[in-house]
């Protein structure tokens, strides 16, 4: 047994020793002479030195021996440099650490399963769009048609939409995230609700909460089953809680709470409207299913119904649209997952980089030990230890450094994730993913650690193995000697590398400062500075439509009277928000193909929006307060409708039809940006508030006065009307055009923070070069001076190299920025990957930095005094 | 050399052999390495050869298996020695391995069939 008390080898030697004493004793009682005798013994027994040897080798790893020497061995070394010790794992850490970080995002966004049981099983299934996207919503009748088709291949189908909901009861009124569900959803989905139950064919007034939701509401108090809540004004019973695990199958959009949709009268118009596509189809493969079979039996379903319902199922081209069947694990909602990949591998990749030049770092100052080593190598090689031994020797310790620098690092990820959750953006929605770390995060800390210290290991591997043994054995002074050449070039090489990859890094940073100011420059069709927002939801308090109309009338005419403001407006949606709304309409003298998608983005707006928001009159007329009920009914439409659907540029007197109402254009105003900065012109509508009344507005004030007293003001007013409203979304247009830009910033931020980043690694790597020429070349310095060499002389002595250094960096970064800045072109907006200032920029600022870092130890040189430096 | 036979004759020993060789060895007598690497040898009719590193590597895994037991003593010509003695669980490791080896021994002997110079 290994770990059985072992007997000591001096005991097994002495018990061959007395083996050979017995046979030579025996073999003289043969009649051999002494001698003879024991000459016979030894011969007889073989190898004593190699039987100790199996023995002691026995129930051993002897590679577990050696490397608890090498730990040894290196844990002396870093205590007896605590500096350098503390320097490298810092580096590392950072690199590790924004590596994990990032890499915790990207397993939670496109990695984790869903939280559901056999996850591979549950796949989406989606409807092409009209215009071409294959990842399209399905109707409520496409649904029960999916689940009728696929009998037998799928165990079961559920649709499920995302709406927000104004939620009261328990003391608190809460904006909350709801899921409307087919009542198959539970069943399909595998997830059983963990109090109570699941929807049953009765339930239409029960409601299922989830876990969190159940913490803020009643602090998970034991007795909320039953208790009920006000979902949108209408009163609710809880009949179940789900799991803590469970928040709905969006990715990073928990659901608070779960409806059926079979039960909700609002919806009953959708339930039969086979052209409304708003659910999300999930299915769950049955257990003799394959994927194909099931994406088989789907497109045969798409072109039944493309037969019976050409209107509702034809695209762009005329054709049947499609059916995509693809696992659940990895479908998303809103946007493409392609894109989505796109930005993390792209993010990834910048953050690989750092680490890069982290281990570049690293792996210069190491060499900067090297020369002080060589000595210590040399020795170990002279007495015979392997090159083997001594490398591994090397990628312990390098090994070693890294542990410690994951450990910390992971200190440093938690940090960047954490203020990543905390990091809400300014949207409706509560946005939550969840990064706590897994086995793949830990996998992939494990995995850089061990690439990192391979990195680190390699170069002072080939530069310490091969030294010169007697010059490095001779010199008194450790690295001195002819050692110094070859170190010095190697090192110069990595000091190189690091001003190449922080020419890359700042070029990036560079790219996204420069999106982001092109992207404010953007003209979004309205001029946002000086309006404040803040939304009121008199209908989700239970107003009904006159009192609604009353309270807004006197509210919007006690605002305008405010001091400071210019004109104020009442609208439905604000642009570039979350929401919008959409509506079918009919044009005068436009006749739309097959299936075509007439779905058009409206708003419904008061009698100054125009002027509030400063979107341009073209053609006609804005709303006037003569737009009121009994009036011919009024639309205002932007130039890209006008061009997309009238090419004759006739607008004005057109009728359009929404439902059973016509609407006459009366105007044509500025295109804009609606839904996304970087969406092309879309068509949009503009309806007459006081035509179409609406009792959830948001108040749109251009003011002089700023943002905190027009809010107080405001406040003020609605407080007087009804002090039970609340005032909700309260902020500048500019603020709440922020969402727009918040990819772009986000991007800008990291990016900018890794160009720093990596420029002061850069910099206290030339500092090094320089200050490690000079601390070499002190005696010949002193000797020149002594010799008369000026201070331009030294000068030019210690910097040529330095200069050289910063030279080649800069263009293989340059060249190498080239190449790779295309690489992130997904988290740029509006300017080219090879944007000449923000190259030109990077360099001047790598070259500024690298001049003033290898000018201060340069400066330092000139100040030698020769007899100092000559008696040395 | 005390050895009289030729080599050809010699057998080397099978893996696993040496442990039972050894434990029947000290069935008779508490004994020394020495006098068991002679004792083989001998009753073998110097037919095996004990490799003396092995034999001294076999002792200690038997001890440490808790077969044998070693002790340092004297020996009959007042030299000291390690001598072992069979434990209980070895004493019961020697019947297994005993009867396991004949099963084996009669099994080869049944597909090799009979000797060579019985053969009518």
């Amino acid at each position: 047994m290994m770990w059985r008390r072992r007997r000591s080898e001096d005991d097994f030697r002495e018990e061959l020793q007395a083996h050979l004493q017995l046979e030579t004793d025996d073999r003289v009682a043969e009649g051999l002479c002494e001698q003879q005798a024991r000459a016979a013994a030894r011969r007889d027994f073989g190898s004593v030195a190699l039987t100790r040897e199996r023995h002691y080798m026995r129930g051993r790893l002897p590679w577990l021996d050696d490397l608890r020497r090498d730990i040894r061995h290196s844990l002396a070394l870093f205590r007896r440099s605590p500096g350098f010790t503390a320097a490298v794992v810092v580096t590392l850490a950072l690199g590790i650490g924004l590596n994990t970080a990032i890499f915790s995002v990207l397993n939670a966004v496109l990695l984790r399963p869903l939280p559901v049981p056999a996850p591979d099983r549950l796949v989406s299934i989606f409807t092409s769009d009209f215009s071409g996207p294959p990842r399209g919503s399905s109707s409520y009748p496409d649904y029960l048609d999916f689940r009728d088709g696929t009998q037998g291949l799928l165990s079961g189908v559920a649709g499920y939409s995302l709406e927000l909901m104004n939620v009261s009861g328990g003391g608190v009124s809460d904006r909350v995230q709801a899921h409307l569900v087919t009542r198959s959803y539970f069943s399909v989905v595998g997830v059983d609700v963990a109090r109570g139950r699941a929807f049953g064919h009765d339930d239409g007034g029960g409601v299922v909460i989830s876990h969190g939701f159940w913490q803020r509401l009643w602090g998970g108090s034991g007795d909320a089953l039953g208790r009920t809540i006000v979902v949108n004004g209408v009163p609710r019973v809880v009949i179940g809680i789900t799991p803590r695990a469970f928040t709905g199958l969006l990715r990073g959009l928990p659901a608070d709470l779960w409806l059926p949709i079979e039960a909700q009268p609002d919806f009953a118009e959708q339930l039969t409207s086979r052209g409304s596509r708003w659910l999300t189809v999930v299915g769950r493969l049955a257990d003799t299913a394959s994927l194909p079979q099931a994406q088989a039996a789907l497109t045969t379903i798409a072109g039944q119904l493309h037969r019976a319902y050409p209107r509702e199922w034809s695209d762009l081209r005329s054709s049947g649209r499609r059916i995509t069947i693809e696992p659940a694990n990895q479908s998303m909602l809103f946007v493409e997952r392609h894109e989505v990949v796109q930005f993390m591998t792209a993010l990834m990749g910048v953050v690989g980089l750092v680490l890069v030049l982290a281990c570049v770092n690293v792996a210069n100052l190491t060499l900067a030990r090297a020369a002080g080593r060589s000595r210590e190598m040399a020795i170990r090689l002279s007495v015979g230890a392997g090159r083997a031994r001594v490398v591994r020797q090397l990628i312990t310790e390098s090994l070693l450094l890294c542990v410690a620098a994951a450990c910390v690092g992971a200190g440093v990820a938690f940090g960047v994730t954490t203020t990543l959750v905390r990091m809400q953006p300014p949207l409706p929605l509560t946005v939550a993913f969840d990064l706590s770390p897994d086995v793949r995060v830990f996998a992939f800390t494990a995995a850089i650690a061990i690439c990192a210290s391979v990195l680190v290991a390699l170069v002072p591997t080939m530069r310490m193995t091969s030294p010169d043994l007697t010059t490095a054995l001779k010199s008194g002074a450790p690295g001195l000697g002819n050692q110094r050449h070859g170190v010095g070039r190697l090192r110069s090489g990595l000091v190189a590398t690091q001003v190449a990859l922080s020419v890359v890094l700042v070029v990036g940073a560079g790219l996204a400062v420069r999106s982001l100011t092109q992207a404010g420059t953007i003209d979004v069709g309205f001029q946002p500075r000086h309006v404040l927002i803040a939304s009121i939801g008199a209908g989700q308090q239970g107003y009904e439509s006159s009192r609604a109309r009353q309270l807004f009338e006197r509210l919007e005419a006690r605002v305008q009277a405010l001091p400071g403001v210019r004109s104020t407006s009442l609208a439905a949606i604000v642009p570039l928000g979350f929401s919008g709304q959409r509506t079918r309409l009919a044009l005068e003298n436009y006749a739309p193909r097959d299936g075509e998608d007439m779905e058009v983005n409206f708003n419904v707006v008061g009698a100054r929006y125009f002027e509030t928001m400063r979107i341009p009159v073209m053609q006609g007329r804005a709303f006037t307060p003569e737009d009121r009920e009994g009036a011919p009914r009024a639309a205002i439409v932007n130039e890209a409708l006008v061009r997309r659907y009238w090419p004759d540029g006739v607008a004005l007197g057109r009728q359009i039809q929404r439902r059973s109402t016509t609407f006459t254009v009366v105007g044509v105003v500025g295109n804009g940006k609606y839904r996304s900065l970087s969406e092309p012109p879309l068509p949009y509508v503009y309806l007459a508030l006081d035509q179409q009344p609406q009792a959830d507005l948001t108040l749109h004030v251009r003011a002089e006065t700023t943002a905190a007293t027009m809010a107080a003001g405001i406040r003020g007013v609605l407080r007087d009307l009804d002090p039970d409203l609340p005032l909700t979304d309260v902020r500048t247009l500019q603020d709440h055009l922020e969402l727009a830009m918040m990819p772009l910033h986000t991007a800008a931020r990291l990016l900018g923070a890794f160009g720093a980043l990596a420029l002061g690694l850069a910099a206290v790597g030339i500092y090094g070069l320089v200050a490690y020429t000079v601390s070499q070349r002190t005696r010949e310095i002193g000797m020149r001076m002594a010799l008369g060499a000026n201070v331009g002389n030294v000068l030019t002595l210690v910097l040529r190299r330095g200069l050289a250094v910063i030279g080649g960096g800069l263009v293989a970064g340059t060249l190498a920025a080239t190449l790779l800045t295309g690489f992130v072109s997904s988290l740029l907006y509006g300017v080219s990957p090879t944007d000449p200032r923000a190259f030109a920029g990077a360099i001047a600022l790598l070259t500024l930095t690298g001049l003033i870092a290898a000018l201060l130890p340069a400066i330092r040189a000139t100040r030698i005094q020769p007899s100092d430096a000559l008696r040395r | 050399m005390p050895t009289s036979k030729r080599d050809t004759e010699r057998v080397a020993l099978l893996q696993g052999t040496l442990d039972l060789l050894i434990l029947r060895t000290l069935v008779l007598a508490p004994c020394h390495g020495q006098g068991i690497a002679r004792t083989i040898q001998r009753d073998s009719e110097e037919a095996l050869v004990v490799d003396h590193g092995s034999l001294y590597l076999a002792l200690q895994r038997l001890e440490e298996r808790g077969w044998i037991a070693g002790a340092w003593g004297t020996s009959e010509n007042n030299r000291r020695a390690r001598f072992y003695t069979l434990t209980k669980k070895g004493r019961a490791q020697l019947g297994e391995k005993t009867s396991e080896w004949r099963r084996l021994a009669r099994a080869i002997g049944l597909i090799l069939g009979p000797e060579a110079g019985q053969v009518e």
